[in-house]
Formats: C-alpha cells, sequence, structure tokens
C-alpha cells in the first residue's frame, strides 16, 4: 500500500477519527462511565445490533482484513476452512456457553472476566493463575495491535508519517475515548469500524472483479481453470499447508475464542438480555460470510493476475491496480479501524481485570468503587505508554507470544467451562488444568519435536491435557466429596 | 428430554454431519480442477454449499433461542 495519497490518507483518517470522537462523546455525555457496572459493563444495557457488530469489529482485526486475501492467494481455498468453519460455528458457542454467562453476570453483578471464576470457584489462586495466562498471551496482542498500525500508517503514506507517530496518535485516540466513555463507547466505536470494515471489504472486491472479469465471478473461476490451478480449489492446497489435523486443530481454537479472550467475555457481560445473545447467533453467520466472502475472491482472482513474492501483499496491489486513492486510502483506515477495535477492547478488559481481580482483592480490599475505577483508569494508562515503547521495536518473544495467543489463551477453556458446570465447580481441577495446560503447551513448541503431534495444533493438544485433567481431579474430588458425606455419619462423625 | 429442549441439539447434531461432509475432501486425491457442481471442484463446491447450510443452522438456532427468550422459556 506504499503509493497510496498522503493527503487521501491524512484526511480519512482524520475523518474516521472525527467520528469515533463524536460517537465517544455523545455516549459519554448520554450515559456518565461513573460506576463499576457503567464504565466495565455498560450498565448491561447494549441491544442486538450493537453487541453483533462490537462482537465481529472485536473479533476480526487487521488480519482479516490483510491477511486473509493474502492467505487464499498462498494457499488457495482451504483458508476458508482455516477460519471460516470456526467463526459460522460461533451461533453455537454463543447458544451453550454465551447465554449461560448473561445469566451468571446478572447473578452475580459482573464486570471483569476473572470474576467469572471467583464467582464459581472462590479461589485466588485460580484467578491468579487464570491472570498470568491473560497477561502472557493478550497484552502482548495489545502491543502487536499497535505496531500494526503505526506500520501501515508509515508504509501506506510512504514514511510521510513516521512509524512512531502513526502508532502514538491512534493509540491516544483510542486510549482517550475508552478512558472517558468505558465499555459503551468501545462498543459504539466497534459499530462504526465493524460497518466500515465491511462495507470497504465488500466495496474492493466488487470493484476488483469488475474491471478485471466483467463482474461476473464464473469468470474468475474459469480463468482459475484455464490456468491450471486446480490445486487452488482443492486441498491441501498449491503449499499442501493445509492437513486435516490441522483443520481441526483451527476450527476447535476458533471456537474457544468467546470462551477464553477477555474483551469477548465482556461483551457478554454487556448485553441487554438474553435475546440479545439469540439476535447475535442470527447477525454473526451473515457478517461472516459478508466479510470473508469478499475475502475469498480476491485472494483466489488474485491468483489469475499477479505473480507476488508474498500473499501479504495481494491487497496493497488490488488496491494501487484497481481502485481510486480515495477508497484505498479508506480501506487503510478501515484496516486502522479493525485494528483499532481489537485493541481498545483488549485494553479495557485488562483494565478490568487488575482493577477487580489484582488491586482491590489483593492490594486494597477496602478500595471504593470509584478508587478502582481510577486504578482501571491507571492500568491502562501504563498499559498504553508501555504497548507504545514495545511497540517502537518489538522484541522478538512479545510477536511470538501475540501469534500463539489463539493457542495460549485456549488452555483457560476447561476451566471457563467447568465454571457453568455445578460439578466440575472444583478449584483443585481448576489450578491442576491451567498448570497442566500451560507444561504441555511449551512442551509441545519448546521440547516436543513436530512431527510427534501428527499434524495438530501445540494449543489443541495442551487443552486436550487440560480438559483431561480438568475432568479427572473434578471427578475424583467429587467422589471423595461423595464419600466423606455417605462415610461421616455412619463413623460417628460430624464435618464441621 | 422434553421435544422443545431437543432442538438446539439436533441442530448442534447437523451442524456436526454438515461439518463432516465439508472435511471429506480433505485429502482427497485433487489438484485438477474436474468441475462437481456449479462449476466448481468438489471441494470448492462442498465447501460452498456446506458452509451456507451451516450459517443456516446457526441462524436457525439462533431464531429458536431468540422465540424461547421471548416467551421467558
Amino acid at each position: 500500500m506504499s503509493d497510496l495519497n498522503t493527503a487521501w490518507m491524512i484526511g480519512g483518517l482524520a475523518v474516521y477519527l472525527a467520528v469515533v470522537f463524536c460517537i465517544s462523546l455523545i455516549v459519554a455525555r448520554r450515559r456518565r462511565a461513573k460506576s463499576m457496572f457503567e464504565f466495565f459493563s455498560a450498565g448491561r444495557s447494549v441491544g442486538s445490533l450493537a453487541m453483533s457488530l462490537t462482537m465481529f469489529a472485536t473479533l476480526f482485526s487487521a488480519f482479516t482484513m490483510v491477511g486473509m486475501p493474502g492467505f487464499f492467494y498462498t494457499h488457495g481455498v482451504g483458508a476458508w476452512g482455516f477460519v471460516v468453519f470456526g467463526d459460522l460455528a460461533l451461533a453455537f458457542v454463543f447458544y451453550f456457553y454465551g447465554i449461560r454467562v448473561v445469566r451468571l453476570a446478572r447473578e452475580h453483578n459482573l464486570s471483569s472476566p476473572i470474576e467469572l471464576l471467583w464467582v464459581t470457584y472462590r479461589s485466588r489462586a485460580v484467578t491468579s493463575a487464570a491472570v498470568i495466562i491473560m497477561s502472557v498471551f493478550i497484552i502482548p496482542l495489545f502491543a502487536i495491535q499497535i505496531a500494526g498500525m503505526g506500520k501501515l500508517l508509515a508504509g501506506a503514506t510512504a514514511g510521510n508519517i513516521p512509524y512512531w507517530a502513526g502508532a502514538a496518535v491512534m493509540l491516544a485516540a483510542m486510549s482517550a475515548y475508552s478512558l472517558i466513555g468505558g465499555l459503551r463507547a468501545d462498543i459504539w466505536t466497534d459499530v462504526v469500524q465493524g460497518i466500515v470494515m465491511l462495507v470497504l471489504v465488500v466495496v474492493v472486491c466488487w470493484v476488483f472483479i469488475a474491471k478485471e472479469w466483467a463482474g461476473s465471478i464464473a469468470a474468475m473461476f474459469e480463468a482459475l481453470a484455464q490456468q491450471g490451478k486446480g490445486a487452488w480449489l482443492s486441498l491441501p492446497g498449491p503449499a499442501k499447508f493445509f492437513s486435516l489435523p490441522a483443520l481441526i486443530s483451527f476450527f476447535i481454537l476458533f471456537l474457544l475464542v468467546p470462551v477464553t479472550f477477555p474483551q469477548m467475555v465482556t461483551r457478554f457481560y454487556a448485553t441487554k438480555s438474553e435475546k440479545v445473545v439469540a439476535r447475535t447467533m442470527i447477525a454473526f453467520p451473515l457478517l461472516t460470510l459478508i466479510m470473508f466472502i469478499p475475502a475469498a475472491l480476491i485472494g483466489l482472482g488474485a491468483t489469475t493476475v499477479f505473480d507476488l513474492k508474498s500473499g501479504d501483499l495481494v491487497m496493497g496491489e488490488v488496491l494501487r491496480r484497481y481502485v481510486h486513492p480515495g477508497v484505498a486510502a479508506l480501506f487503510a483506515v478501515g484496516v486502522i479501524a479493525a485494528a483499532m477495535s481489537t485493541a481498545d477492547s483488549v485494553l479495557l478488559a485488562i483494565g478490568s481485570v487488575f482493577a477487580r481481580d489484582v488491586y482491590a482483592p489483593l492490594a486494597r480490599p477496602e478500595a471504593s468503587e470509584k478508587e478502582q475505577m481510577w486504578a482501571a483508569r491507571g492500568v491502562m494508562l501504563v498499559l498504553m505508554v508501555g504497548g507504545l515503547i514495545v511497540a517502537l521495536e518489538p522484541p522478538n518473544l512479545i510477536v511470538q507470544l501475540s501469534i500463539l495467543s489463539l493457542e495460549g489463551m485456549a488452555i483457560l477453556a476447561p476451566v471457563y467451562i467447568g465454571s457453568l458446570t455445578t460439578a466440575g465447580r472444583s478449584p483443585a481441577a481448576a489450578i491442576s488444568s491451567i498448570v497442566v495446560g500451560f507444561a504441555v503447551f511449551l512442551a509441545c513448541e519448546v521440547l516436543i519435536p513436530r512431527p510427534w503431534l501428527a499434524g495438530f495444533r501445540s494449543g489443541l493438544v495442551a487443552v486436550a491435557a487440560a480438559g483431561a485433567c480438568f475432568a479427572l481431579v473434578a471427578t475424583i474430588g467429587a467422589r471423595r466429596r461423595m464419600a466423606a458425606v455417605q462415610g461421616g455419619p455412619r463413623d460417628g462423625i460430624v464435618p464441621s | 428430554m422434553p421435544r422443545k429442549k431437543a432442538v438446539p441439539y439436533v441442530l448442534l447434531l447437523g451442524a456436526l454431519a454438515v461439518l463432516a461432509l465439508m472435511l471429506s475432501p480433505v485429502g482427497a486425491p485433487e489438484g485438477k480442477y474436474e468441475p462437481f457442481i456449479l462449476g466448481l471442484p468438489y471441494t470448492a463446491a462442498t465447501w460452498t454449499l456446506g458452509s451456507l447450510v451451516f450459517a443456516a443452522l446457526g441462524i436457525a438456532l439462533g431464531i429458536w433461542a431468540s422465540r424461547q427468550a421471548e416467551t421467558g422459556k
């Protein structure tokens, strides 16, 4: 995207930021985020449309807009199975998991994603372990989103907006509306960001197909056939990337995102009612298809017209050759919007976790609500500054951890799912599951040779181990409790 | 289990069946362009249709859950 006109880029960005700020100011003026309940849970008043779009914008980061067409270009149709199957199945996760979380959030007045574990396990060891896992895998993801925004702005304006300045401005903008308006501002800016993402992907795809194949998708597939590119339309793909274990791994790992990612869990807390989650289930598969069909068409179509060194260059090439510089600049703004919508949600979720699950219970048990909110804002500011410093030159470890966030966070899945079942509410099972899951994940990534995993991802192996451990310890615990209850009175010992 | 409560599980089973169908092309000896349906080869065709059915099952579950929430059940 290096040839984008700087003036278009700056203009588009200014308009976008102005719109986002206006929305957050209107939201903040209408409902001031004075209480924890309002700041972190948007007063549990978010409706169906806003919930669908915020879930969508939070889940799909900049990778979806730029990386997915590149993935289709490099690996063919297998990229569909890599992501889309899992995303389409999220409606089932929303039903079997999300609705129960909504009920628990109302019952216990939950604000932070870790509080869900506290009210069910009543163990600081469990919540502390969950906070550690979240910090290891989610904070790097935040820093990398900042770095991505800076790089994109620098690349799109051929360096006219320096990398550090782009990252700093976007971070400042994002932090400002999050600090002022809390989750409600985040959600309403997500609505704008989600619409911007969807419209731009569809427009760019439509212009590409219209100009290259006179608007005929069938002609595009014919071009693929004539060029002998059947490998792009079949498995395992031209680079033999997609195997059955890899597809199963990614399908399950994507399903677990709403279960374990803090920014997704907090969105369930904000819903007005269970009906909102049900309606989100209707909208989400449609939004997924609207997003990914254009991405697939752009990537597959590009294989017939470009000969690029890397799939990452596909979107830049399509924008440069086929669309007006203004649309290209807007698309870059859309990519930034996608990164912002993910990063602001992470920022707020981490703020809530540190205020509610670290500061209040461990450092200042007597802290008032107001004090906890200021603690959350303080943590968010520290995270902002830290994120910017890391983003200026991301260490390799941070980059690796952000890439592994999808797999690493899955370790917490058995603990979150177990918390919704009466039989699974065992702190011993939860803590052992987290420890075993993390150990297995580390072993798979560092020690065990890849061929031993038979094509399965380390995250899936770790979550399977964590799940088995959770089930085993919970079952043993339940049997012991049962034996104690049955055996106690016979032995004449009354449990205290 | 009451018939109404079985609806989500029936839809889930349907989704799993469609998923199994969609994963069936994995490992098939393809690589040549042999139209199967809609001018697409087997993998692309089954994935296109399968994804639509998969999405429809999710939407059906959403509609059912929404009605249940309305009636407070």
